[in-house]
């Protein structure tokens, strides 16, 4: 009687072990999968930030002062009012 | 999958033979830099992801040499001998390609190779974009590795330089700002144990031995518009008028922030090459120098604090001198009696003298002392000098008068700057600060509301026709100020040849907003504080006053803005 469950518990150990070997095959090759796609999203993500980067440095560079009242002057035809052309509204 | 469980449990053996080839490394990854940014978010100093290019000349030479001893081989078939060629052909073009792509002679990439051949490190490109790194490395050439870097860039280049300082070539900041915040601004290297093939391409991260934290972003105080103005301004006189150096600081009076400094010489943080420590010296902060007259409202706010003269009582100035010793305090000529207005319109060294013999020299100190001469004023700027103020034991007559009209104890323009903020403040004094107030802060009263709005009033008579510095003004708003022009002290002569020309002011004159100090060193034309300082303040208080879009509270002089401001009148508006 305990031998036929003993029998019956190694079984279930067997298979048990079995099914956790099967078990961290897959979960180490599902572990390479996600960790190559982890490094293609890394990689988009570099790209992004060197993209992101440069948009803000361009953003810093068309900002400069002289870029800026160069263009406004030459393009737009702008010039700084002088104080007489200025109405003053006081509250 | 079913083909892992294959190799995972039955052919362990070939698994162990290829991991052999795999190689486990220790990869540093380095942390982006954080951005500094001016008040209003706009990016100053930004770090770019670049690639450091580097290749093991030794692996690179063996693939070379196998090669070329292939195709030399006799020992070989005609088809084999071919191939080979083939493929010596085909290596020699990739390394071609390898050179004109990194703009570099063939031959002295070579001659190169030749010398580092016996060793495992070559760098052949440095901070170069990743795409022509990918395409480098596409090439496939055994034994060349990219790896990650940042690249500082400086979008306002010379115009900010001062503030924001630079980075070396690793990444570390060395001046200005970057030095001063660098540990925020740096953040933390990461360290990854990871996999790599053959290639030297990473399979798996085994461990993660230290997270990377990329750096946090540093928002300063000051408003681009305002420093692009002060800085073209100031480089424009300091051309004109072929002085050595100037500088200038523009400060909110409420909040004690740094709206603009910025120095002549400057620097192209930009070009690593060009940098020379002369150019780099933040003047503003570091030059601590004897400001003359620009200290007498200073010593007048003293007197009236202390109750030893009143607003409208007259001080003798005659005969124009007062001889101590062998010293000599003089005027421009014998100016008679004049009120403290006048003593501070007409810069009467005798008269500021005059006043502050009435004084207890403590007294006279400790209001020095609580506007912050002689003090560091923690902007944050850590290059700050303190200047110097003599104990008031020590002060002789001859120093009591000197340091009524500013000599005899130094400062830096900030700190000059920051103790007339207390004219604008009704006597409250609040710390200076180069990073942007999250909340308003505490000040400290150093002067009572009465006097300060009453040495601010006297100061409105140096901005006019009969005062120092009429260049000051600026249209549609009342301006007070002080010139300041004094002798440069070289070895242990004053030189009158060599001067400091400074202003500093306020405005609106109603409810001052800000001040703007500016100095110039040693200008060879036009050196008084009326001539060369004040038109730059002018022009560049007018742009801060535009900025941060102060109300002109001195409409009633401009006929054209009287007359429309007499029709809102009509209609109900107060004027």
């Amino acid at each position: 009687m305990i031998n036929k469950w003993r029998l019956f518990l190694m079984g279930i150990l067997y298979i048990s072990v079995i099914m956790m070997a099967v078990q961290v095959v897959m979960n180490r090759f599902q572990a390479r999968g996600l960790y190559s796609e982890l490094q293609n999203l890394e990689n988009k993500n570099d790209a992004l930030v060197a993209q992101w980067s440069r948009l803000k440095l361009e953003e810093g560079t068309l900002l400069n002062h002289v870029v800026v009242e160069t263009r406004a002057r030459q393009e737009l035809n702008m010039r700084l009012p002088s104080f007489g052309m200025i109405q003053v509204i006081i509250e | 999958m079913l083909r892992s469980i294959w190799l995972e449990v039955f052919d362990s053996a070939w698994l162990k033979e290829r991991a052999d080839k795999l190689q486990i490394r220790v990869v540093e990854i380095p942390p982006y830099r954080g951005m500094i940014l001016d008040r209003s978010g706009e990016p100053i100093a930004v770090s770019s992801p670049v690639r450091n290019l580097s290749c093991n000349p030794r692996v690179l030479l063996a693939k070379m040499n196998r090669l070329a001893a292939a195709a030399k081989a006799t020992d070989i078939s005609v088809e084999e001998q071919r191939n080979a060629e083939n493929k010596q052909i085909e290596f020699s073009e990739k390394l071609r390609l390898l050179a004109s792509e990194l703009n570099i002679d063939e031959e002295s990439l070579f001659n190169k190779l030749d010398r580092y051949s016996a060793k495992h490190y070559m760098q052949l490109a440095r901070q170069i974009e990743p795409e022509l790194a990918e395409r480098v490395i596409s090439l496939d050439l055994p034994g060349v590795l990219a790896t990650i870097g940042h690249r500082r860039f400086y979008p306002g280049s010379e115009t900010f330089a001062h503030v924001v300082g630079v980075t070396n070539i690793s990444g570390q900041g060395v001046e200005g700002i970057e030095l001063f915040q660098n540990k925020r601004l740096a953040g933390k290297k990461g360290r990854y144990r990871i996999e790599k093939d053959r290639r030297g391409r990473a399979i798996e991260i085994v461990e993660k031995l230290e997270e990377m934290i990329p750096g946090e972003d540093v928002q300063l105080s000051i408003d681009r518009r305002i420093q692009y103005v002060a800085y073209r301004e100031l480089k424009k006189q300091v051309y004109r008028l072929q002085a050595q150096a100037g500088s200038i600081v523009v400060l909110d009076v409420h909040s004690g922030e740094i709206l603009a400094m910025a120095n002549m010489p400057s620097f192209n943080p930009n070009n690593r090459k060009t940098l020379k420590a002369r150019n780099m010296r933040n003047r503003a902060v570091m030059d601590v120098v004897e400001m003359g007259s620009t200290v007498k409202p200073l010593t007048v706010a003293a007197a009236l604090d202390s109750k030893v003269v009143r607003v409208s009582e007259g001080i003798d100035t005659s005969p124009g001198y007062i001889k101590l010793g062998s010293y000599k305090i003089t005027d421009s000529r014998n100016l008679g009696v004049l009120s403290l207005r006048r003593i501070i319109q007409r810069s009467s060294n005798v008269g500021a003298s005059r006043v502050a013999f009435r004084m207890e020299p403590r007294k006279h100190w400790m209001f020095l002392d609580r506007v912050g001469l002689g003090r560091i004023a923690g902007s944050g700027l850590k290059n700050e000098r303190s200047g110097r103020l003599p104990h008031y034991r020590k002060w002789t007559m001859v120093d009591r008068a000197s340091l009524s009209y500013g000599y005899g104890l130094s400062s830096s323009l900030m700190q000059m700057a920051h103790a007339y903020t207390v004219f604008g403040t009704e006597g409250v004094l609040y710390p200076i600060t180069i990073l942007k107030r999250k909340q308003p802060v505490e000040g400290q009263r150093v002067l009572s509301e009465k006097v300060a709005n009453q040495v601010l009033l006297m100061m409105e008579s140096v901005v006019s026709r009969k005062g120092t510095a009429i260049a000051a003004k600026v249209d549609g708003y009342r301006v007070v100020g002080k010139t300041g022009t004094a002798y440069k002290l070289i070895g242990k002569k004053y030189r009158k040849d060599k001067r400091i020309a400074s202003f500093i002011g306020l405005a609106p004159a109603s409810n001052p907003k800000i001040v703007v100090a500016v100095m110039i060193d040693q200008p060879k034309l036009d050196a008084t504080g009326g001539k060369a300082a004040a038109p730059v303040f002018s022009k560049v208080m007018a742009q801060a006053l535009r900025v941060i879009d102060a109300a002109p509270d001195n409409v009633q002089n401009n006929k054209n803005v009287g007359l429309k401001a007499s029709l809102f009148n009509a209609s109900g508006v107060a004027l």
